[in-house]
């Protein structure tokens, strides 16, 4: 049928990508691979499994290859396509066909096809949808070794271009088709089959593209060069539109493209409600690598550096060296942001080789653990603070001590920094001797001190995980009484008011780093019980910008003292959701519609 | 010393051992000698090779699957530690 022919269809898939796009129809014809179940000679099973082992070679190189050109910053696609090639080195892929091809006396093809079809099998029996979907990537894996091993490699290498932009239609999308598209500047897809969590529409999610699965027949109705719709808001899919409807969809797209363009605001602009109070909005790290994505998304400052992970696969506890050159590396990325480096939560269950034995402590998580093991073991913590006076002189760094219950606590950790400072000093060796030190408040005695504590230190930290299973006497890890640690419970409520007032009676700077600051239902609260800083996730950045930008301290202050008054956390989480349905969000406003079409 | 370790843990994120996360884990499960296992817990517990993404995905844990992680070799404490923290963290990395 040539372009433009035929009559105008409707179909309703899913919308796994938000957003709106009017272009031309690029078909990917994807039939499956052919071969054959063929018997092979018992002398020629090692060319065989050697012929395997290269078509494995082969396809990891050739994903390799597309990642590594995909130069994008989309992370979770990224992401996807080593997970795939990790799949694709599976030992227990290439062991299970090479064991068939030896057992059963078969050709490389089969032998793989068979091993794929037992692993989807697996996955058949899953009641989760988001696992079922996963064999749609086993899958993908397989047929790129069956493709290789038949010699009927076909990724697209180039997408014809057209002047209104290309809307590719396929029946699948494998991550590397993907991946390719997204370098030839394609406006949208749309897939006969998958779901919410499929790759495809994970990576059209990452790459801002709008997208819809699920839109069954389209293949067989779609001409290469038709006009097609996406809207991967409500999941429809217009091809050949009437006037009409394009104008219809245009008028769509304008709406919410002005409030993309807002969340991209809201990521660059410093949080700051409708009547001008600001707090400021970090990002949590682990790694020197996360750096980097919480300052693309918008995170001011790294409010939680947790140092644990320095010792991953060593031997030894890490060196002063270690730590400076590892911090400075994180400062390097940072610029002019501040770092707050918490100093090793180690002892109780998270223990590591080179760290001295522990005993045995029937109750870890009320141990020997973060401070009280740093304060017992010098020789792993005087080294983390070395490394951390003298990373401070290459930005604005911050040092908070974990799990602090006592006052004396924090006399003797500033001892012993100014203990270390000393040696330095003596040693000649360049560091900053009046790094802010500040402490953790997860500990519920911390609490009830916390005026006292605000005069011995420069900050506080409250670290809501940690805090909630103490305060609740509610241990996190198990199912049993889990639900008893929620935020929104008046205790916390109470616990946080106390914390937040005693560190602005003292001048002090105030944050919250627990998985409490990034969620969005917690944000009004917490602004109105006046902490300066929420450190959060990265991904959750953008949203606790957005949301606060579009509220108003004082009703943030007036929804606080509602729910001080509660004796539930039902009647809590009812006045915030009453607060939060008021709140936009990041709807589109439809209402505008009128508006855009006049002008 | 070769001695077998067992600690239970509960995925904790949203996604569960999704792709990305068992990516991550297999990664780090890779970088140890010993032999690892994850187990769901409960009658009939589902086993998985924790090197093998394939393996792991089938498990299909979700959020709130409690899993056993098992290792038996060299260094098998440090790699129980090790899987255990960055499921508790809920893969955050």
């Amino acid at each position: 049928m040539p372009p433009g022919s035929g009559r105008p269809r409707i179909f309703r898939g899913i919308g796994t990508s938000a957003g709106i796009a009017i272009g031309r129809v690029v078909l990917l014809d994807r039939r499956s691979v052919r071969f054959r179940r063929h018997h092979i000679e018992a002398k020629d099973v090692e060319a065989e499994i050697a012929r395997l082992e290269s078509a494995i070679t082969a396809s990891v190189a050739q994903l390799e290859a597309v990642r590594t050109s995909f130069a994008g910053s989309a992370m979770d696609h990224k992401a996807i396509l080593e997970a795939h090639e990790m799949m694709l080195r599976d030992r227990s892929l290439f062991t299970e066909a090479s064991r068939t091809i030896r057992d059963e006396l078969v050709n490389a093809e089969w032998a793989v096809s068979q091993v794929i079809a037992r692993i989807r099998s697996l996955f058949d029996s899953v009641a989760d949808p988001y696992f079922r979907e996963r064999k749609g990537d086993v899958e993908f894996a397989g047929e790129r070794i069956l493709r290789n091993l038949v010699g009927q490699m076909n990724d697209i290498a180039e997408v014809p271009a057209h002047a209104e932009g290309v809307v590719l239609v396929a029946h699948d999308l494998s991550p590397v088709d993907t991946a390719v598209l997204s370098q030839h500047k394609v406006k949208a897809f749309v897939t006969e089959v998958g779901g919410k969590t499929s790759h495809s529409s994970i990576i059209a999610r990452a790459l801002e593209i709008p997208a819809v699965v699920g839109a069954h027949g389209i293949v067989d109705a779609a001409g290469s060069g038709d006009q097609i719709i996406i809207d991967g808001l409500d999941g429809q899919v217009l091809l050949r539109p009437t006037k009409i409807q394009v104008e219809r969809s245009d008028r769509r797209r304008v709406i919410f493209d002005r409030m993309t363009l807002e969340l991209l605001e809201a990521q660059a602009l410093p949080a700051q409600t409708t009547d001008g109070h600001s707090i400021r909005v970090a990002g949590n790290i682990e790694l020197p690598v996360e750096v980097a994505t919480v300052i693309s998304r918008g995170g001011e400052a790294i409010g939680l550096y947790r140092t644990e992970f320095m010792f991953l696969g060593r031997r030894e506890p890490p060196s002063e060296e270690d730590h400076y050159q590892t911090y400075r590396k994180v400062l390097a990325e940072v610029g002019d942001r501040q770092v707050t480096i918490r100093t090793f939560d180690l002892g109780g269950d998270k223990i590591f080789q080179g760290m001295a034995p522990l005993e045995l402590e029937a109750n870890p998580a009320l141990g020997l653990r973060a401070i009280r093991y740093c304060l017992r073991h010098p020789e792993i913590f005087e080294p983390q603070i070395a490394g951390v006076l003298r990373a401070a002189m290459h930005g604005d760094v911050r040092v908070m001590l974990p799990m602090v219950a006592a006052v004396e606590e924090v006399e003797d950790a500033r001892e012993v920094i100014s203990q270390v400072s000393a040696r330095l000093t003596r040693d000649g060796v360049p560091h900053k001797t009046d790094v802010p030190v500040g402490i953790m408040i997860e500990v519920p005695s911390a609490v009830f001190i916390a005026d006292h504590l605000a005069k011995h230190v420069d900050f506080f930290a409250v670290g809501t995980n940690d805090l909630l299973q103490f305060l609740l006497a509610a241990d996190r890890t198990n199912e049993r009484v889990d639900y008893l640690n929620h935020p929104l419970h008046p205790s916390v409520l109470r616990t946080l008011r106390t914390i937040a007032d005693a560190a602005r009676a003292a001048h002090i700077h105030t944050s919250v780093c627990g998985e409490m600051a990034g969620d969005l239902e917690n944000t009004a609260l917490l602004l109105g019980l006046g902490f300066d800083q929420l450190s959060m996730n990265a991904t959750s950045i953008p949203k606790v910008k957005r949301l606060v930008l579009e509220l108003a301290k004082s009703e943030c202050d007036a929804l606080l003292s509602e729910t001080l008054a509660c004796a539930k956390r039902e009647e809590v989480v009812e006045l915030v959701r009453q607060f939060m349905s008021s709140k936009t969000l990041l709807q589109p406003n439809w209402d505008e519609e009128d508006e855009v079409a006049r002008a | 010393m070769s001695a077998r370790i067992r600690r239970s843990v509960r995925v904790s994120n949203d996604l569960g051992l999704h792709l990305r996360a068992a990516g991550v884990l297999v990664q780090m499960a890779g970088g140890f000698a010993c032999e690892i296992t994850l187990e769901r817990d409960g009658a009939g517990g589902q086993r998985a090779n924790a090197k093998s993404i394939m393996s792991v995905l089938a498990l299909a844990a979700g959020r709130g699957t409690a899993l056993t992680v098992e290792a038996e070799g060299s260094d098998a404490e440090r790699a129980v530690e090790a899987l255990c923290a960055l499921i508790d963290r809920g893969f955050e990395s």
